[in-house]
């Protein structure tokens, strides 16, 4: 391993502190009193604006997320602010960008965040240590600040909690997860 | 009036139980009026009483302190000491309070303990290289001390930094100012006040400002929690408040107030001889001769008066400081303060005239207050006693918001200050 | 002093105390077992040296400071009251040496009359402070520091929510938690010592029918059984904004951890802790705290003495003698109360005799009190204000505050029904509260407070050696408020915090200076309530956890094809491929990108949506660049500006419809420029018609460069008409790639024909794939970040933040025309003209060429003199050796650059004088033929 007071000309640091990005379409964390996976496949669809014109346009039977709530089923749609929301499950398709007359802006999230699943007896002491938000209160917002990164996060089952981080940082929210202690 | 220290006067006095000792300074109450009242018991108040009388003869002065001397943020920095600056005209500035650090322990016959021990500022990438390159070269021209290191000499000065592979910011070298240091913060405030008071100023502490006379347009004085006290000048040096006061005075400041926190551990034999800032956490820190390791960084986020801060703050301090010595996670955490800092847009201070005509500003230091104390005092008696600017304070006059010439420190040299 | 073991069991520990090898008991603390072992001597105050011994029994001990060694590491400064026994511990006492018993520097002490409190301001001023320095540092400091001791970041914080929090599980704490439990409410009760109980545990009483202990253990059951937290070994040190309470818990096998806990009230049920007499030589050791005796005793089965001196001032501590004479120790009593007022304790290495009321008792041990300070920290710490009750001597809670409350000791309720009345009523208990079987009366105390003008050394800060004397003479400098005294004296600030010093000291300014104690007033309480481990503070914020990279979707796919990766703009990013120096590396890849086709990852640009029908009047409105002209399926290149008409970025916006736009920015600086257009959408405009979002990482952009970057889009075939006519530089066309929008933009950073693909995340690595594929024939390969930086700069394209600083205007980088001609607002256009912003020898971007082979070192200032003094007119902000030219180029930010085009001008870097000349900022194809070629 080397030793930084040994070097003198620029070193591939780099390779040494960041561990690689994994393979989210099949890594797990097993862990006493819960694991943890990435779920892959979900339709994910950001919109802003009339999110009454959204819904009935991409998913009429969407339940409305906020902090904590249980999703028993999809389509969702999981609140963000007052007039933005992620539409997640929904089967109309890709969903091409743009402005739309009924007064709403629609993007495709689908590859913009990643959805990581927290589950078991255990998981709310992992929640606890990742956000000091009030979850037993909720709130109409899902956004949150999890293990330092901007997050929504829900549940779809009384154990088992869903976390959407943008692509680009679930590798960090990976490895937080991976070097819990125990 | 407290008579001259030394160690002849140490060895006499320990003869006779510590008897004969003076004063420090007189428990004085205010006079009805004075040529000057200075607003701020802090280090930037008592300096310039102190160089009021000394450079330019005036001693009917007042210092009037809200609480005790030296409690406001003149006794709650991390007492570092440095010129490591940018801009031509910041390099002067502190170079000059540098400079008479230098010789301020003789002068006022108090030992302010200002440790010569160096600052080295630590970069992490070739990028900030390139940053640390181009601010030694601008200190060099200036005329202030500065080295270019490279990381087996920033090592060698702080041989406990963090070398493994997993150092989330390692070493590729830094800027080093070997005239930069600590001093006790709390005996420049009471060096200072000392000597101030020897030349007769009176230094009123547990008085309040509650508003000030304004006579023809012009500032006359002020009403305190003792009374009213006329001036023929004022000056304000009450860094952390400065908005409050000016408030009071009738205008508008571009200042915002944030709690700095700083920690201290408890002490443990010598480990650090330098005083440490690394770019990538943010996080700075030396040993204090006590064996205290103290350690700062950013401000807190939210804009506060209250002078404590909270622990999101202590956490990214914290972390970045066992980020840069993974041992000293062996210490506790011994006490936890915070100072009020007057954040300006431009992160320099604002020393000139206040739009009230008869009342002087000596303010927006940001966190860089406790390294200017001398400087600050000089100017600002240069300032009252001659009604006009010093040439180092000038580009630091309130005017610069409306020319938009600025002194953007982290702008200049890419670094926050 | 003859300590020893009388009672109880437990698996024998050996440890070593200063060199010598010793025996303790599983369930001992550090100081228990070296009671146990007629241990005396266990440190030296910090200046004079004098020897000290225990004097307390938790954390308020101010001697018994140790460096333990475990497993090879060792941790200083731990406290031998605080610290459980473990098997092979070494101990070593601090600032000692070679042992506490035998230490070297206990001379100083004879020079104590000449080094009193604060000496070191009015001397060493002659030659220079530097020359004493040393010196003082090597005899400052407690502990060493274990140079290879590194501390995991394993303690992780945790966050919590309550309805009520109960600090202290002595009888008001568990009275307060039973009663909010009973109530139905959450509760979490926490306590630092390990098992619950507090002075129940080493006290003679009894709570509702039983035994007090047993009572505390049944409490804690039955609020464990209902669901509720109880938490043993854990301190509540702070208390901050909003009802926050930072716990610090210590677990045995796994790490410690801190609590971040929210409660809707807090109950302070911390107890009190016993204060010192202060008479002459009141710091020898075998001089104890009459508590701590009752504590050795009960918990630790410790006796501290065989002829023992109990004095005390008030009866909760006269009531130890009974107990001690039980175990078998003679004890005489000196109620002091009644008069008699403590002479002296003689015995320079601990005590021998005591001398009272000038009788003189052979003793062994003197156990002190002077009486019951009020545990109010958690109090203060929110703001709460003080009154000072005489009846008990006492500083206590006074204006109660909302959400907060005291109970017990800590509020100067001494008597146990008290407690137990005041934490049920605190837990908002219904029906009685449970019942002590004594009555209890309130405290009966005379205050012994020191006198001022006494005789002799009387100490009132041990570890400190701060004296009575001391404070006279702070108070005869005037230093007259409590927080000089604590500053000038250094009162209060060793590590034990003050807690059996801070009221004798200001008790004894009072005196002084003929003030009430009330008036003289404590200083501000702070967190922490005791020393916290740092690692506790930091949590598991280090290494790869610290300010955590994005990662880009390609990553295995750069690492399979031998990527070095460097952080740029908070993105983890291939700096270069293959084996070789990053200079080698990078000179080939820039070489060849200009010859074949280079690919390179470009996903982390800023990819920013503006949508709506006023999405046109924003994207305008923030940028210095008329954007509105715009037509769909176009690019333009610009900046925006701060509100002080500084560039704060430069980047190309694309018009995708009349209502969409597509705003890039650098990587570095997405979540500035979201923050400052959903500032201005929200401001300016109306938010219900524009939306803005960022879809940077669901993006992936990849890049061909190169002259034969056409041939393989073509290879490519993703339906999209490549002629020059169809698709010019600056346009963009829809393509398709394995079923999904592929958007096709020449866009050029490095001058030549360029184009980028920009699919969904998830259609990158097939991409890439066929981009790898389709480019074998045609000599492409992967390049990374550095050689782009080189490209960009042979053709003067700057790179914000590094070719400008934060002073530079669009038109010191030659771009003058919105500044001249825009008409409408834009952010930062007034800027634009104020005086500074209208000078004429501002910095502005140029290049820089020089003779020779080696580039200008970045960073090097450009100078001229004035008037004979030197003076900085600039600096080099990028430089490289070009490959494509065969020559080193430079750009520059150089004041009056663009007058100055043509002129040879002198530089300096690290004192060694340079040359260049200034030149246009582009060095390789000015006219930009390479774009279409």
């Amino acid at each position: 391993m080397p030793d930084l007071r040994q070097r003198t000309a620029p070193l591939d640091h780099a390779a040494t502190l960041w561990s690689p990005r994994p393979d989210f379409a099949s890594v797990t964390i097993e862990r006493d009193g819960w694991a943890a996976r990435s779920v892959t496949g979900l339709s994910q669809c950001l919109v802003s604006g009339n999110l009454a014109a959204a819904r009935k346009a991409f998913a009429p039977d969407a339940l409305e997320m906020g902090l904590w709530s249980i999703a028993t089923s999809i389509p969702i749609l999981v609140r963000i602010a007052r007039d933005r929301a992620l539409i997640v499950g929904h089967d109309t398709g890709v969903v091409p960008s743009g402005w739309r007359p009924e007064g709403f802006a629609a993007s495709d999230a689908t590859d913009l965040y990643a959805v990581v699943e927290i589950a078991g007896p255990a998981m709310r002491d992992i929640v606890a240590q990742a956000t000091a938000a009030d979850l037993d209160s909720g709130s109409p917002s899902a956004t949150v600040v999890f293990a330092g990164l901007q997050a929504l996060l829900y549940r779809v089952d009384e154990q088992a909690a869903r976390i959407h981080v943008e692509t680009s940082q679930a590798t960090a929210l990976w490895h937080w997860l991976e070097k819990l202690p125990g | 009036m407290s008579g001259r220290y030394s160690a002849f006067a140490l060895l006499r006095e320990g003869l006779r139980g510590h008897t004969g000792w003076k004063p420090a300074w007189r428990m004085a109450e205010p006079k009805k009026e004075y040529d000057v009242v200075i607003v701020g018991g802090g280090g930037h108040g008592l300096a310039t009483a102190y160089y009021l009388a000394k450079n330019h003869g005036i001693r009917n002065v007042a210092v009037i302190e809200k609480s005790w001397l030296g409690g406001g943020n003149t006794g709650r920095n991390t007492t570092t000491i440095r010129s490591n600056y940018f801009y031509p005209e910041s390099v002067a500035l502190y170079d000059f309070a540098l400079k008479l650090y230098e010789g301020l322990g003789r002068e006022l016959n108090y030992n302010i303990m200002f440790s010569q021990r160096g600052v080295v500022t630590v970069a992490h990438s070739d990028a900030e290289m390139e940053i640390a390159a181009r601010i030694v070269n601008a200190m060099q021209i200036n005329g202030a001390d500065a080295e270019l290191l490279g990381p087996g000499e920033v090592f060698e000065r702080i041989p406990l930094a963090n070398a493994g592979p997993k150092a989330r910011y390692p070493v590729f070298g830094g800027v080093w100012q070997g005239r930069a240091g600590v001093a006790r913060h709390d005996a420049v405030a009471w060096g200072y006040a000392r000597a101030a008071d020897g030349f007769g100023v009176d230094i009123v502490q547990d008085c309040e400002v509650e508003g000030f006379l304004v006579e023809n347009g012009r500032c006359a004085g002020v009403e305190t929690s003792k009374g009213t006290i006329r001036a023929g000048a004022m000056a304000l040096a009450v860094a952390g408040h400065s908005s409050v006061l000016a408030a009071k005075a009738g205008f508008d400041l571009p200042i915002r107030s944030y709690s700095l926190q700083a920690m201290v551990s408890e002490p443990v034999k010598p480990c650090l001889d330098t005083v440490v800032l690394y770019l990538g956490t943010g996080t700075y820190l030396f040993q204090s001769d006590k064996g205290e390791i103290v350690v700062g960084g950013g401000i807190d986020r939210v804009p506060s008066y209250a002078q404590r801060g909270n622990p999101p703050a202590q956490q990214t301090i914290i972390s970045g400081m066992l980020e840069m010595f993974p041992s000293f996670g062996q210490l506790k955490m011994l006490r936890q303060w915070a100072g009020n800092v007057d954040v300006v847009p431009d992160s320099s201070p604002i020393i000139g005239p206040s739009p009230l005509p008869g009342l002087y500003l000596n303010c927006g230091w940001g966190t860089g207050g406790f390294k200017s104390i001398p400087a600050g005092g000089w100017l600002t008696a240069h300032l009252i006693a001659k009604g006009d600017h010093h040439e180092i304070s000038r580009p630091f006059d309130l005017d610069r918001f409306a020319t938009g010439r600025l002194i953007d420190e982290a702008a200049g040299s890419g670094i926050a200050h | 002093m003859t300590a020893r073991r009388i009672s109880g069991s437990g698996a024998s520990l050996s440890f070593s105390f200063d060199g010598r090898p010793l025996q303790g008991r599983a369930g001992d603390t550090i100081a228990s077992a070296l009671l146990a072992s007629g241990v005396r001597i266990v440190g030296r105050g910090f200046k004079y040296h004098r020897p000290r011994g225990i004097y307390g029994h938790w954390t308020e001990e101010p001697n018994a400071l140790v460096d333990v060694t475990r497993d090879g590491r060792t941790t200083p400064n731990l406290r031998a009251t605080t610290e459980w026994l473990t098997e092979g511990m070494i101990v070593r006492s601090v600032n000692a040496a070679p042992t506490a018993e035998t230490d070297r520097s206990r001379y100083l002490d004879r020079f104590a009359r000449f080094i009193p409190a604060g000496f070191y301001y009015k001397t060493f001023l002659w030659p220079d402070w530097h020359r004493f320095e040393p010196s003082i540092r090597a005899m400052a400091g407690l502990g060493r520091l274990d140079p290879d001791h590194e501390p995991p970041a394993d303690a992780a914080p945790v966050n919590a929510r309550c309805d009520i929090l109960v600090v202290g599980a002595g009888p008001a704490g568990l009275a307060a938690a039973l009663a909010a439990s009973r109530a139905g409410r959450s509760v979490m009760l926490v306590d630092d010592r390990p098992e619950p109980g507090g002075s129940l545990l080493w006290n003679e009483t009894e709570v509702d029918g039983v035994g007090g202990a047993e009572w505390a253990g049944a409490v804690a059951r039955e609020l464990r059984d209902r669901g509720q937290r109880v938490l043993p070994d854990t301190t509540a040190f702070g208390v901050f904004d909003h009802n926050l309470v930072a716990l610090w818990e210590r677990r045995h096998d796994q790490p410690d951890r801190q609590w971040r806990v929210r409660a809707k009230t807090v109950v302070v049920a911390a107890g009190s802790i016993e204060r010192p007499l202060v008479f002459p030589d009141n710091d020898r050791p075998g001089v104890m705290s009459a508590e701590a005796a009752l504590v050795y005793l009960k918990l630790h089965g410790v006796l501290v003495g065989e002829r023992i001196v109990l004095a005390a001032n008030n009866d909760r501590a006269l009531a130890a003698a009974e107990p001690l004479r039980a175990a078998g120790a003679a004890v005489t009593v000196a109620d002091l109360r009644e008069g008699p007022v403590i002479d002296g304790v003689h015995g320079a290495s601990g005590v021998e005799a005591v001398t009272i009321s000038g009788r003189r008792m052979e003793a062994d041990c003197l156990l002190v009190s002077g009486g019951f300070t009020p545990t109010v920290h958690l109090f203060c710490q929110a703001k709460g204000r003080l009154r000072y009750d005489d009846r008990i001597a006492a500083f206590v809670p006074g204006e109660p505050l909302p959400g907060m409350a005291v109970a017990g000791a800590a509020n100067g309720a001494f008597s146990l029904q008290e407690a137990l009345d005041q934490g049920h009523a605190a837990g908002g208990g219904n029906g009685v509260a449970p019942r002590a079987a004594a009555s209890g009366a309130p405290l009966s105390i005379k205050p012994a407070w020191p006198r001022p003008g006494s005789k002799g050394r009387q100490w009132i800060d041990f570890q400190n050696d701060v004296t009575v004397k001391d404070v006279e003479l702070a108070a005869r400098e005037n230093f007259r408020s409590v927080e000089h005294l604590k500053r000038y004296t250094t009162l209060g600030m060793a590590t034990d915090q003050g807690k059996t010093s801070n009221m004798n000291g200001l008790a004894a300014m009072a005196a002084i200076t003929g003030r009430t104690i009330e008036a003289t007033g404590t200083t501000t309480y702070r967190p922490p309530f005791v020393p916290v481990p740092f690692t506790v503070i930091a949590g598991r914020r280090r290494g790869e956890l610290f300010n955590p990279v994005r990662r880009l979707v390609l990553e295995a796919e750069h690492r399979a094809a031998g990527a070095v990766f460097r952080e740029y703009g908070g993105w983890l990013r291939p700096a270069w491929y293959g084996p070789g120096s990053a200079f080698e590396a990078t000179l080939r890849e820039a070489k060849q990108a200009r010859e074949t086709v280079a690919i390179f990852d470009g996903s982390p640009l800023g990819k920013i949506e503006v949508m709506g029908p006023q999405a046109t009047d924003l994207v305008d409105y923030n940028s210095y660049n008329t954007l509105s002209t715009l037509k769909p399926g176009r690019f333009r290149y610009g900046f925006m500006l701060t509100e002080s008409g500084v560039v704060y970025d430069d980047g190309v916006t694309a018009r995708i419809a009349d209502d969409h736009y597509l705003v890039s920015c650098s990587s570095g600086h997405v979540p500035g420029v979201m923050a400052r257009l959903e500032e201005w959408r929200q401001d300016r405009f109306d938010p219900a018609k524009i939306a803005i979002h960022n879809s940077t990482a669901g993006l992936a952009t990849l890049t061909a460069t190169g002259p034969r970057s056409r041939r393989l889009l073509e290879a490519l075939a993703l339906g999209v008409d490549l002629s020059d006519e169809a698709l010019p530089h600056m346009a963009f066309a829809d393509g398709v790639f394995d079923g999904a929008t592929a958007r096709i933009a020449r866009v050029s950073f490095t001058g030549d024909r360029s184009y980028e693909i920009t699919v969904p995340a998830s259609k990158a690595p097939a991409l890439f794939a066929a981009m790898v594929e389709a480019g074998r024939p045609l000599d492409a390969f992967p390049m990374g970040s550095e050689a782009l930086l080189l490209l960009r700069a042979e053709k003067g394209f700057l790179i914000a933040g590094k070719d400008t600083d934060g002073t530079t205007m669009p038109h010191d980088l030659g771009v003058r025309g919105p500044r001249d001609r825009r008409a409408g607002e834009y952010v930062g256009k007034r800027s634009l003209f104020t005086d500074d912003a209208m000078r004429d020898d501002r910095q502005q971007l140029v290049g820089l060429s020089v003779e020779g082979e080696t580039p200008l070192p970045t960073g090097a200032h450009a100078v001229d003199r004035i008037e004979g003094r030197r003076r900085s007119i600039g600096f080099v902000t990028s430089s490289y050796w070009s490959p494509t030219l065969g020559r080193p180029i430079a750009l520059a930010l150089i004041r009056r650059g663009l007058g100055r085009i043509g002129e040879t001008i002198e530089l300096v870097h690290l004192g060694r004088p340079l040359k260049a000349s200034v030149t246009p900022p582009c060095a390789l194809d000015p006219e930009g033929a390479r774009l279409n070629a």
